[in-house]
């Protein structure tokens, strides 16, 4: 009987022992999340990234195979701040441990007009000091998982803190080449409120919120009237918006195209890490109005 | 349809004439000028005073001013002074610090910024070794 017991004791503890090496299976929304938890996790998690790079956040609907991948994931990171429309839907397709964490939703908001109504802006990633919050969250939600590995999150968070920290001193060094008031940020989706709060810059957009909307005839003679009296020089797109729009803002203005900006996620090179689409925001946007 | 031909030629007209304004504004191109209204050219120039005062001598200096070293030098005391000139904007300036100590620790420095009329206004930075940091004055 002695020998059964030890047996078993032995199996259970094997069985833990293997459950505690099992890397924690995270799933995100979020391209900036994605490399968040890859970075603070390391070789103690497995991520699945749902939003892919150069994916709209704005426009993603979960497919029946993303749903798959909730079924077993241990967390599941969301941008929050309203971002993922669907989330609400989801819950029958996690399990019944599975933490979700609205990673935005534990640092202030900005706020922005959407269809008349005042709604929380969701980009918050454009800020370095929020992505430093950010990766204090993802510590703290894994680290609440996976007890036992919370000194390698806690290290290799420290890490990541200290790259971000680097990244927001060079930000602010670049940002300073340009004279305060030249710092007007006119671009085709109204993302980059928190860049503009963080490091001094007054914000027009040519749109909304949301990528999906177009502007109309008096949104775009209102800029057209901005950029003129602000004396702005350039003015930044996205893919998406519609060319004639730029075209009439430019021929009318005198103001250039400064290039295209990373709004919504990582994309292509260079903006396939976080670092480097800051490095490209903030260079092109500098570059651009000096 | 009644009425005299007359009459109704003279309400389409009218009507013409009512339309005409609004369509030649939505269809004529802009000829505004495409040149932005705002002035491109820089403030103009002016004298700012710089006092640096470090916790530990000796250190090695420069200010930076839009992307561009102002001031440097090296200062085998705590409080170096000299004056640059610069445009200053009512929206105030940025000027990257950087300074470098010949002895290690934590060591901290303080720089004070006068122009024109204005009190001082001062801004401080840490560091172990040597310290970076951009300093906004208004």
């Amino acid at each position: 009987m002695k020998g059964l017991f030890a047996l078993a004791v032995a199996a259970a503890l094997t069985a833990a022992q293997a459950y505690a090496t099992e890397p924690v299976k995270v799933v995100s929304f979020s391209t900036i999340l994605t490399e968040i938890a890859s970075a603070v996790g390391g070789d103690k998690v497995d991520v699945v990234g749902l939003v892919k790079p150069n994916i709209d956040p704005h426009e993603y609907q979960p497919t029946p195979a993303d749903l798959e991948q909730l079924s077993d994931a241990q967390l599941i990171l969301a941008s929050g701040k309203n971002l993922e429309h669907y989330l609400a839907k989801l819950s029958a397709s996690a399990g019944a441990t599975t933490q979700l964490v609205k990673v935005g939703d534990h640092f202030a908001s900005l706020h922005l007009e959407e269809s008349g109504q005042m709604v929380q802006d969701p980009h918050w990633w454009h800020s370095v000091g929020n992505v430093e919050k950010a990766t204090r969250v993802v510590r703290d939600a894994l680290a609440q998982i996976d007890p036992a590995d919370k000194a390698v999150f806690a290290k290799n968070a420290d890490t990541y803190l200290a790259k971000l920290a680097t990244l927001d001193e060079w930000v602010r060094e670049k940002v300073a080449e340009l004279p305060r008031d030249k710092r007007k940020l006119v671009t085709s989706h109204d993302a980059f409120q928190y860049f503009a709060r963080d490091y001094g810059f007054t914000i027009h957009s040519i749109e909304g919120v949301s990528t999906d909307q177009e502007p109309s005839a008096k949104q775009v003679n209102d800029l057209i009237d901005v950029i003129r009296q602000e004396g702005v020089k350039a003015i930044f797109l996205e893919d998406k918006l519609n060319p004639k729009v730029s075209a009439e803002i430019t021929r009318d203005t005198g103001a250039r195209i400064g290039g295209t900006l990373y709004a919504d996620g990582l994309g292509d090179a260079p903006g396939n890490t976080y670092e480097g689409m800051i490095k490209h925001n903030t260079t092109t946007i500098v570059d651009a109005l000096k | 349809m009644t009425g005299s031909p007359l009459l109704r030629a003279a309400i389409a007209l009218a009507l013409l004439l009512l339309l005409a304004w609004p369509l030649q504004r939505f269809t004529t191109p802009r000829t505004q000028p495409t040149t932005p209204v705002a002035s491109d050219t820089p403030s103009a120039k002016q004298t700012v005073h710089l006092e640096l005062v470090a916790t530990r001598a000796p250190f090695t200096y420069s200010v930076e001013y839009l992307g561009k070293i102002v001031w440097q030098g090296n200062s085998s005391e705590s409080t170096t002074a000299g004056d640059i000139a610069i445009a200053f904007p009512p929206e105030g300036i940025d000027l990257v610090l950087k300074i470098t100590w010949q002895q290690p620790g934590t060591s901290a420095a303080r720089l004070t910024l006068t122009h024109g009329d204005s009190d001082p206004v001062s801004q401080t930075l840490w560091g172990d070794g040597s310290a970076t940091q951009v300093l906004t004055y208004k």
